[in-house]
C-alpha cells in the first residue's frame, strides 16, 4: 500500500469493496492509437481525450500497465543497441523506390533533350570552326615545314667537286 | 507529405527525405532510434525473461515502420507527440503483440501433466453493484493505483501527468462518495 495512505486501511477496503462493481459498470473505451497515447504521455491532449485515455486505462488492467511501462520507458535513458540490429534495420531500405528512379531518369532523358535541340547550331558552328582552324593550321604547318626542309644552297656547296677538277675538264 | 511542424522537428528533420525512400535518411533514422526502440523492447520484455527476442522484436519494429511505403510516419503527426515517444508504444505494442503470440505457442496439451491442468472450482465473485458515474475514471484509476498496484502519490502523479495535489484530492473526493454509498446501503 503506498506509504502516504498506509494508516487509510479503511480506503483500501472501500476501493476492495467497490473494485469489481466499478468496473463491471464502468463503459469499456476501446483502446487509443498509438499516437494518441503518445500525446498523453507528452501530456498534449486535450481535457476530453485526456479523459477518454484514462476511462479505457480504468477499465482494463493491461492498459494500465501499458501507460505505466511506456512512462517508464519514457524516462529511462536509450540503450546502446546491437550492430546486428543496426545494419538489419539499415537494410531494410536498399535504394530509391522505382519510381522515383524512374522521375530522374525522365528528367535526365528531358535535359539532355533539351540540351542537344538547343545547342544543335551552336555545335555545327563550333564543328566548322574547329574544322577551319584544322585546316589552317595544317596547312600553315605543312607550309613551315616545307620551307625547313628544303635545302639550304650556298656558295660552298654549289661547288660538289670538292677541290678536285673535273675528270672530262681532263681528258679535254 | 509527413504532418505537423511540433516537437519532432527538433528531433528529427530528415522525416520528408524518410518517407521519399532516401537510403541516407533512414540510415539516421535508425542509428538515431534504434537505442530508444530497443530500449523500450528490451523492458518490457524483461519481466517475461525473454530479453533474448528483443533483437528481433525491434527488428520487427522497424519492419513496421518501412511497411506499405513508409505508411506509419505518413500518418505520424509532429504536433501531437514527440517522435521518441510514439516510438516507444509503438515499440511497446509490438513486445506485447510478441508476448502473447509466445503465450499461444504454448506446450502441446498432451505433454502437461495432468495435475497442472486442473482447475479450482470457481469462486464466487465479490461484486457488489455500483451505480454507473459514482465514481469518475480518474478517480478509480487512483485508488487502483494506490491501493491495488500500491503506488506511491508522487508515481501516480506521474503515471497521470498531474500534480501529486490532484492525487490527494481525486483519491479525498473518491473516497467521500464511496463512503457515502456504503453508509446509504448499510443503512
Amino acid at each position: 500500500m503506498s506509504k502516504e495512505f498506509q494508516n487509510g486501511q479503511a480506503g483500501a477496503e472501500l476501493w476492495a469493496r467497490a473494485r469489481e462493481g466499478w468496473r463491471a459498470a464502468a463503459p469499456r473505451p476501446e483502446a487509443p492509437e498509438s499516437l494518441t497515447l503518445a500525446a498523453y504521455l507528452d501530456g498534449t491532449l486535450d481535457e476530453a481525450a485526456r479523459a477518454r485515455v484514462e476511462a479505457w486505462m480504468a477499465a482494463s488492467p493491461e492498459a494500465l500497465e501499458m501507460v505505466i511501462s511506456a512512462r517508464s520507458a519514457q524516462a529511462a535513458a536509450p540503450e546502446a543497441a546491437p550492430e546486428g540490429l543496426m545494419s538489419r534495420a539499415q537494410g531494410l531500405v536498399r535504394a530509391p523506390p522505382r519510381a522515383n528512379r524512374a522521375r530522374l531518369g525522365a528528367w535526365l532523358s528531358g535535359l539532355i533533350a533539351f540540351q542537344v535541340e538547343a545547342w544543335r547550331p551552336v555545335a555545327w558552328a563550333g564543328v566548322t570552326a574547329a574544322l577551319l582552324v584544322v585546316s589552317t593550321g595544317g596547312f600553315e604547318l605543312g607550309r613551315q615545314g616545307a620551307q625547313r626542309m628544303a635545302p639550304v644552297q650556298t656558295a660552298a656547296s654549289d661547288d660538289l667537286g670538292f677541290g678536285l677538277s673535273d675528270p672530262a675538264d681532263e681528258l679535254l | 507529405m509527413v504532418k505537423g511542424a511540433g516537437p519532432a522537428r527538433a528531433e528529427f528533420d530528415d522525416l520528408e527525405r524518410l518517407v521519399a525512400g532516401e537510403k541516407a535518411a533512414w540510415d539516421r533514422f535508425v542509428a538515431r532510434y534504434a537505442p530508444v526502440i530497443f530500449a523500450a523492447v528490451r523492458r518490457k520484455l524483461a519481466p517475461a525473461g525473454r530479453t533474448g527476442d528483443a533483437e528481433d522484436v525491434a527488428q520487427d519494429v522497424f519492419i513496421r515502420i518501412c511497411a506499405r511505403d513508409f505508411r506509419l510516419i505518413r500518418n505520424y503527426d509532429a504536433s501531437r507527440a514527440k517522435l521518441s515517444t510514439w516510438l516507444t508504444v509503438i515499440a511497446h505494442s509490438a513486445s506485447i503483440d510478441h508476448l502473447r503470440r509466445q503465450k499461444r505457442a504454448t506446450q502441446p496439451l498432451d505433454t502437461v501433466p495432468e495435475a497442472r491442468l486442473a482447475v479450482d472450482p470457481p469462486k464466487d465473485p465479490v461484486k457488489i453493484d455500483i451505480p454507473p458515474g459514482l465514481l469518475s475514471p480518474r478517480q478509480a484509476l487512483v485508488l487502483e493505483m494506490l491501493y491495488q498496484r500500491e503506488m506511491e502519490v508522487a508515481e501516480t502523479a506521474e503515471i497521470l501527468g498531474v500534480e501529486p495535489q490532484t492525487v490527494r484530492s481525486t483519491h479525498h473526493k473518491a473516497l467521500v462518495k464511496l463512503r457515502a454509498h456504503f453508509h446509504e446501503e448499510d443503512f
